[in-house]
């Protein structure tokens, strides 16, 4: 997990401020600094909108988010602002960066690699938002019910997720690509089904601090119960964990689609992938360096970007745990 | 005692901490002097600055600007100017030491005690003579252990003895006993003057409790709000003292001989007005009890009844049903015990040994004990947040609605991101007179309860974080009282609470309790409040009731070694 549950919890300890809409006596003790237990005012609820105040984000952190907002934007629209049709030569083969109406080069048989990159971010993106929403979302149920219930079914599930984190993603996206052929589908099923796990054992731990947690214990004392219970005391305090943690995934994904792509598990060509085109490229990396290096670049950009924006992500989220 | 020379000097210090382009002073133009051997008491309520004046001491501000310091500080008469530049760790480190409130997060858990100390003492004899010195009876097998197999009191004899063993002119202990039971406290603050004394240093003591600041104190320095309201020799402070605020904190302190009828510490007039007229009785239509008593009416028939009653007047009938039994809530032969380490037998922890304890109709029973007693484990069988392993618990009422629990927490107990009024509607819906009211009762009666516990309207729109640690325990209260259970389980509700605070809310259970004609069982470490509240009082020493006295005369009809014991360790 690129996100400990440590880091959550500081980075909610974080969370300084007392408010004193009602207070009647400066309660909070001055002489511990901010207290640590005042988390910024959520913004659930019908009337919470009125008293939201944003929260502090510093520079480094706009930027980040920023970063992640171009790179969304160009993978979305990136396609139609192609220059050329990414699967068919357009030019002159081993055209340097810079050329004219080239501009990061052609690739061994003159397809434009700038057009190429751009469709082949979209289909990167796109597949890690899919893997890590469909891993998030399976991962959550699991661990929800595997933490909520506890007992048999804890064990039961826990052990089964063992399992699956035991399998290597290599060797499943394998057997999908004989199975389905050897498509994006079969690797995007390949990775989810190792990537769940890991958010199965996230959130089960999360629920169960949760549920140990005072306010939980009153609410029950209170008569809640069940789904109620699940929904209005327990996971508004885990939710914001399993988004910080998917939005920093989503660099994480990019990476192992990448890799899956570029041992050949992904579409063939001319489909443009950035891992398939590193790997293609990798023969002219001394005579043409531009035909592996654009590709690679793009990878390592959208994963940074994604890492980067973990700690602003966790800045914007944060107040809404305990 | 006093000697001529001072260890330190603090004048005109004003700390201001900056946070979200706020501004808060947490100490304003603090002047005092502390001398050799001497014992400084700063005394104050939470957010009064005494503690950051010890952070200033201490040099542990941060200096990344969040904190401003101005004045002059001079520790053995070397001025730090200034006051919170990092160059000045040095002489601090040599010259003051601390003794914290948790001495388990100050000690290392990885070393002996042998190891920490022999890094001041430079050899294992003279740790050994240091561990003498806090009164450790055993010290060469005492260094031999690692801080998690010691005992909270002698772990801050520990403590301590690091602390006098780096021989510094001043020794800041910030709450050093608060986290210990109160026949410990005694000891370890024996133990602390005269070490200290012995070895010469100054003492700044920060405490919220007169009573132990009069205890080891020789002069005393009332803090409010980041200003020294009043300073002096202790006697002369505690004896008669000048200022308001002072006055206001000794009618504030709980002791074994309060007038029990009247509400305790400073009382606002207003508040307890706008409570009673809140609180004006709703009870149970005498027909229908007639009827129950006749045996006309099922249980389930009474409930029913009653609840389209409240639906109808919009109010939920108090006492709904402790009104018809002479008990409110009976334990027997109560046995828990906890998985520890080790299998089988020997890795089972017993908590509770045949407890036995009844709460009359109407009747307030506090269950006092030390910690690990396991009078929190008997509140929460009582609750049924635990099964007991053996014995039988009976609650009168419907499931749910016969107990409800006000925890110590108050604000870890209050779901954080729900409104107080969503925390209250949630709890009438779930009770089966509340879920029978339309919407706008139920909206009527959160108003009104919130009224009830002395909290102004507004509240009701307030997340939890936003209120005061007093406000939340209304909050808290309130939601347990919104519909009345026959039994109130209160579970050391007042002991996070500044004192003022607490008297506050300790006036607040005991008016609640006759208004709306509930039975309590509050479960405490503090005798005084236990007497305060309680008709009667269980004592409970390892899993075990070892005596019931009643409340009025708790400190003379105490008998047992373990009872006379706690007594003696309220009245120091």
């Amino acid at each position: 997990m690129p996100l400990s549950r440590k880091g959550i919890q500081l980075a909610v300890a974080e969370a300084a401020g007392a408010r004193t809409l009602v207070r009647k006596a400066p309660a909070a003790d001055a002489g511990a600094g901010p207290a640590p237990s005042s988390p910024s005012p959520c913004r659930r609820g019908a009337d919470g909108s009125a008293r939201r105040s944003g929260p502090a984000l510093g520079l480094g952190d706009r930027l980040a988010l920023g970063a992640v907002g171009v790179v969304v934007v160009l993978a979305i629209v990136g396609p139609w602002l192609a220059p050329y049709v990414a699967t068919v030569p357009s030019g002159e083969a081993f055209l340097p960066p810079l050329s004219d109406g080239h501009l990061l080069g052609t690739d061994a048989i003159g397809m434009d690699i700038l057009s190429r990159v751009l469709v082949g971010m979209r289909s990167s993106l796109g597949a890690a938002v899919v893997v890590t929403l469909a891993a998030a979302a399976f991962g959550t149920v699991i661990g929800v019910l595997a933490g909520f219930r506890g007992g048999w079914l804890d064990s039961a599930l826990m052990r089964v997720t063992d399992l699956f984190l035991a399998v290597p993603a290599t060797i499943i996206a394998m057997v999908m690509a004989a199975a389905l052929g050897q498509t994006l589908g079969s690797a995007i099923i390949g990775i989810a089904v190792v990537w769940w796990p890991l958010y199965a054992r996230l959130v089960r731990g999360e629920v169960r601090r949760v549920v140990a947690l005072p306010h939980v214990t009153a609410a029950q004392v209170s008569g809640v119960k069940g789904w109620r219970l699940l929904t209005r005391h327990v996971a508004p305090a885990v939710s914001p964990t399993v988004a910080v943690t998917a939005s920093i995934d989503i660099g994480g994904v990019i990476m192992t689609l990448a890799a899956l792509s570029f041992l050949g598990l992904g579409s063939p060509a001319p489909t443009p992938e950035l891992g398939r085109m590193a790997a293609d490229g990798m023969r002219y990396l001394l005579s043409s360096w531009w035909i592996p290096v654009m590709p690679s670049l793009a990878i390592t950009v959208m994963a940074f970007v994604f890492n980067y924006a973990g700690d602003a992500w966790r800045t914007l989220l944060r107040g809404r745990g305990v | 005692m006093t000697t001529a020379s001072p260890v330190l000097t603090i004048d005109d210090l004003t700390v201001q901490y900056r946070a979200r382009g706020r501004t808060v002073t947490a100490v304003s133009d603090v002047t005092l002097t502390l001398a050799a051997g001497e014992c400084l008491g700063l005394v104050g309520e939470s957010g009064s600055g005494k503690s950051t004046i010890g952070a200033v001491v201490q040099g542990i501000l941060p200096a990344d600007g969040s904190v401003t310091a101005t004045g002059a500080v001079a520790i053995d008469g070397r001025p730090l100017v200034p006051v919170t530049d990092p160059a000045w760790r040095e002489i601090r480190g040599r010259a003051v030491t601390t003794v914290f409130q948790d001495p388990m997060r100050s000690l290392d858990p990885t070393m002996r005690i042998g190891r920490m100390l022999d890094r001041y003492t430079g050899s294992a004899d003279a740790s050994a003579e240091a561990l003498e010195r806090v009164q450790i009876r055993d010290p060469r097998l005492v260094l031999r252990k690692y801080p998690h197999q010691l005992s909270g009191g002698m772990r801050q004899r520990i403590m301590i003895a690091l602390a006098l063993s780096r021989k510094p002119s001043i020794l800041v202990a910030d709450e050093p006993t608060t986290a210990l039971d109160v026949s410990v406290q005694a000891e370890v603050l024996t133990v602390l003057k005269e070490a200290a004394s012995d070895a010469g240093c100054g003492v700044i003591f920060v405490t919220h409790d007169l009573g132990v600041a009069h205890h080891m104190c020789d002069r005393l320095a009332v803090l409010q709000r980041g200003r020294v309201v009043e300073q002096g020799p202790v006697d002369e402070v505690i004896g008669a003292p000048t200022h308001e605020y002072t006055r206001r904190l000794m009618a504030s302190r709980l002791t074994l001989d309060l007038d029990r009828s009247r509400p305790v510490g400073p009382v606002d007039d207003a508040v307890v007005a706008a409570m009673a007229d809140a609180g004006a009785e709703s009870t149970v239509p005498a027909d229908l009890t007639r009827r129950w008593d006749a045996g006309e009416l099922t249980w389930d028939a009474f409930v029913g009844e009653t609840a389209a009653l409240g639906a109808a007047t919009g109010t939920p009938p108090a006492h709904l049903v402790s009104h018809v039994t002479r008990t409110s809530l009976s334990l027997n032969g109560i046995s828990k015990s906890y998985r520890g380490h080790g299998r089988g037998k020997r890795g089972l922890h017993q908590v509770l040994h045949d407890v036995s304890l009844e709460v009359g109709y109407r009747e307030a029973v506090a269950l006092v004990g030390e910690s690990g007693s396991g009078k929190s484990t008997t509140l929460k069988i009582a609750a049924g947040i635990e099964k007991p392993d053996a014995g039988t618990v009976s609650r009168q009422g419907v499931a749910g609605e016969g107990t409800q629990v006000v925890f110590q927490d108050a604000g870890a107990s209050l779901t954080p991101w729900l409104t107080v009024e969503q925390i209250l509607l949630e709890r009438i819906e779930h009770t089966r007179t509340g879920a029978v009211l339309s919407k706008e009762a139920r909206l009527a009666l959160a108003a009104k309860t919130i009224g009830l516990v002395g909290l102004p309207p507004e509240v009701l729109a307030a997340r939890p974080t936003q209120l005061s640690g007093g406000q939340q325990q209304r909050v808290a209260i309130a939601r347990a009282v919104a519909v009345p259970p026959s039994v109130l389980l209160c579970d050391e509700p007042t002991s996070a609470l500044d004192v003022s605070v607490a008297c506050s809310v300790l006036n607040l259970i005991s008016l609640l309790r006759h208004s709306l004609g509930i039975s309590v069982l509050f479960v405490t470490h503090d005798l005084a409040a236990a007497r305060l509240i309680a008709d009667r009082v269980a004592v409970m020493t390892a899993g075990r009731i070892v005596e019931t006295v009643p409340g009025e005369r708790l400190a003379h009809d105490l008998t047992t070694e373990y009872g006379r014991r706690l007594v003696d360790a309220s009245l120091a």
